[in-house]
């Protein structure tokens, strides 16, 4: 599977964020992007997930386009957030229903040996989520956005503000997707996420760069100023 | 995917019903007990004073017109009634007691007033006297005066022109005083009389029962902070992403407030049939039909309550809007104080108000009126609040970027 964004620009009113951005991809792969405080990354995952619609470019998928395809978008891309896309008043197996209901995949089958048992949302099926913590949350959160089996895993922060066990139980989730031939693109200031990452790209005024990173942090922050 | 959702949204308005139903049955209980005291409280009827009136036969002409006049004064009309009496009646009903007052117009009175030679009204008084009584016929004294002073002061001023120019009488002189004291009496075309109804022709129970009702159902969206006030944008937009729009979900949302409402009420239905076997004072017999057909009424007070805490995006902000727009509403419909008192204008906008389209199809509901206009009304204002607010959702949703790609 091959990815391709070429070109991708997005504006607020008169303010550019995202100018003429261009990445591709392949199958196995983890795109890391990375910047500060507010430089586009939020927007330009929501523009590839489809949540935002970009002012010009394309994003295609083994050369099928996908920014104006919602149905393609839905099967092959599933998006993780920053923020949490749950109903509060609900159990995670009631959230779970709502995005399962139209999936190919069994919500049944996938909590007894899938990844939704991988992502140990057993320990909390019954829990509402007003009562759970961020850490099962962004759990439950993922297993909302791989409801439709997809094979592009956009993620935006997933283990921002989790603790170590959390964060690990996500990163063995996140190898375990590339093993099988997913692609993720994930923004993300953690360094064990960027370590995570085969590519990195660093976006700064609204221009995407690709980083050579030789697992030295602390020079990244230079890059970022 | 659309039925799941409704499913799950029915589950999650349902988990914080009966949070909300004990909400609800203080709010009814506040609002109804203010509605009930303010019923028991009105009064039947005003008693006021019965002033008899003796006249001569020459004068009952002026009098019978005076006194029309003096009893559709706003100071007097419903405090003081006139009967007509002869002396030795009047006097006889005086110290019985049956009138409070004798009015006693001396001889040739009105001839009188226009030669000049006045002679002066006598005002008798009853025994029994009370402060209040004292009081109107002090008003009475002096509405009279007031009339006979400027029918003396148009008769002398026409007199005096007509000496001062040296006209010729066309007519006898006295015709013509008669006939300007007669304009002065008989002020029926400069006075328009209104039949003003504080209660707009409906009786004072249902009145105040529609008001309340009215006042009940807006005030049940402050209850709805925790159902509307938190919602998660990011859900939204992610379920719009796998098909299920952001109108079908407000549409969704919109029903199962509907019937979250409605649960609402039924039980607090049942505890008021409930309690009326109990405790009749409190309560005024409750009809279940009516009840039925009020329900119309509820669809357009969700479809007020989702735009105001879609617009405000947040649970306080909805509430004190709702609040504070209601109580607004409310007076400038005339809940609070007679709509028929304020300005024509003030009285059309609150026709036109959520707040006055409730009230009409309401009250039409509890006094048996035709209710097919009002309810025409109720779902037309749905309709447009509902329109409203998805054309807002569009409006939003572009402006927050969310346009059609023209994909290169």
């Amino acid at each position: 599977m091959e990815l391709q964004v070429q070109h991708i620009k997005k504006c607020y009113r008169k303010k550019i964020v995202l100018e003429d951005i261009c990445f591709d991809g392949c199958s196995g792969e983890c795109i890391g992007i990375l910047g500060a405080n507010g430089c586009g990354k939020s927007t330009l995952l929501s523009v590839l997930a489809g949540v935002l619609s970009a002012d010009s470019g394309s994003f295609t998928v083994n050369g099928k386009e996908l920014l104006d395809n919602k149905l393609c978008k839905k099967s092959l891309i599933g998006y993780v957030p920053q923020g949490i896309p749950l109903i509060e008043e609900l159990t995670a197996k009631d959230n779970l229903k709502l995005w399962y209901c139209d999936s190919p995949l069994n919500m049944k089958e996938e909590l007894e040996k899938g990844m939704l048992a991988m992502l140990g949302i057993n320990d909390f099926l019954n829990v509402r989520v007003a009562k759970m913590s961020g850490g099962m949350k962004k759990r439950l959160s993922i297993g909302c956005a791989i409801s439709y089996n997809p094979q592009i895993l956009i993620m935006d922060e997933p283990s921002a503000a989790l603790d170590l066990i959390c964060k690990e139980r996500i990163h063995t989730y996140i190898r375990d997707f590339k093993s099988r031939g997913g692609i993720v693109i994930l923004a993300t200031h953690e360094e064990q996420e960027i370590n995570l990452c085969d590519r990195h790209y660093i976006l700064k005024n609204g221009v995407l760069n690709q980083l050579s990173y030789d697992g030295n942090v602390h020079m990244l922050v230079g890059k970022l100023i | 995917m659309v039925l799941e959702y409704f499913k799950l949204e029915c589950k999650r308005v349902l988990r914080l019903f009966p949070k909300i139903f004990l909400v609800t049955i203080f709010v009814g209980a506040v609002i109804g007990g203010i509605v009930m005291i303010s019923i028991r409280r009105e009064p039947k009827g005003i008693s006021g004073i019965t002033v008899g009136v003796v006249a001569e036969e020459s004068d009952i002409r002026f009098i019978d017109l005076g006194i029309y006049l003096v009893e559709h004064t706003d100071d007097l009309r419903y405090v003081c009634k006139f009967s007509k009496v002869t002396e030795d009646e009047g006097k006889q009903k005086l110290e019985s007691g049956v009138i409070d007052a004798l009015l006693i117009f001396p001889e040739n009175y009105i001839k009188s007033v226009y030669n000049g030679n006045e002679k002066p009204l006598v005002l008798r008084f009853g025994s029994a006297q009370s402060g209040i009584s004292s009081l109107l016929f002090k008003r009475l004294s002096d509405v009279i005066a007031n009339y006979m002073m400027e029918a003396k002061a148009g008769v002398y001023g026409l007199q005096d022109m007509y000496e001062n120019w040296n006209y010729i009488y066309k007519h006898d002189s006295d015709e013509l005083a008669e006939r300007y004291a007669m304009k002065i009496f008989s002020r029926k075309k400069m006075i328009v009389e209104e039949r003003v109804s504080p209660t707009n022709n409906l009786s004072v129970v249902h009145y105040y029962a529609s008001a309340g009702l009215v006042l009940i159902f807006l005030f049940w969206g402050l209850n709805c902070g925790s159902v509307l006030g938190v919602q998660e944008d990011v859900l939204k937009t992610l379920l719009r992403r796998i098909g299920l729009s952001i109108h079908k979900q407000m549409l969704l949302k919109f029903i199962s407030l509907f019937l979250l409402f409605i649960l609402n009420f039924f039980f607090l239905l049942i505890i008021i049939l409930f309690l009326q076997n109990i405790v009749t004072y409190f309560f005024f017999p409750v009809n279940c039909i009516v009840f039925i057909k009020i329900l119309p009424a509820i669809l357009l007070v969700c479809s007020f309550i989702l735009i105001v805490y879609e617009l405000f995006g947040d649970g306080v902000g909805g509430m004190l809007f709702i609040f504070f727009s209601t109580v607004i509403m409310g007076f400038i419909s005339g809940f609070f104080y007679p709509s028929s008192y304020f300005p024509e204008w003030v009285q059309y906008l609150g026709r036109f108000l959520p707040t006055g389209v409730l009230f009409d199809y309401v009250s039409a509901c509890i006094s048996g009126q035709n209710i097919f206009a009002p309810l025409i009304n109720i779902l037309l204002y749905t309709f447009a609040f509902l329109a409203a607010l998805l054309y807002g959702i569009h409006i939003r949703l572009v402006a927050s970027g969310t346009v059609k790609l023209k994909a290169k």
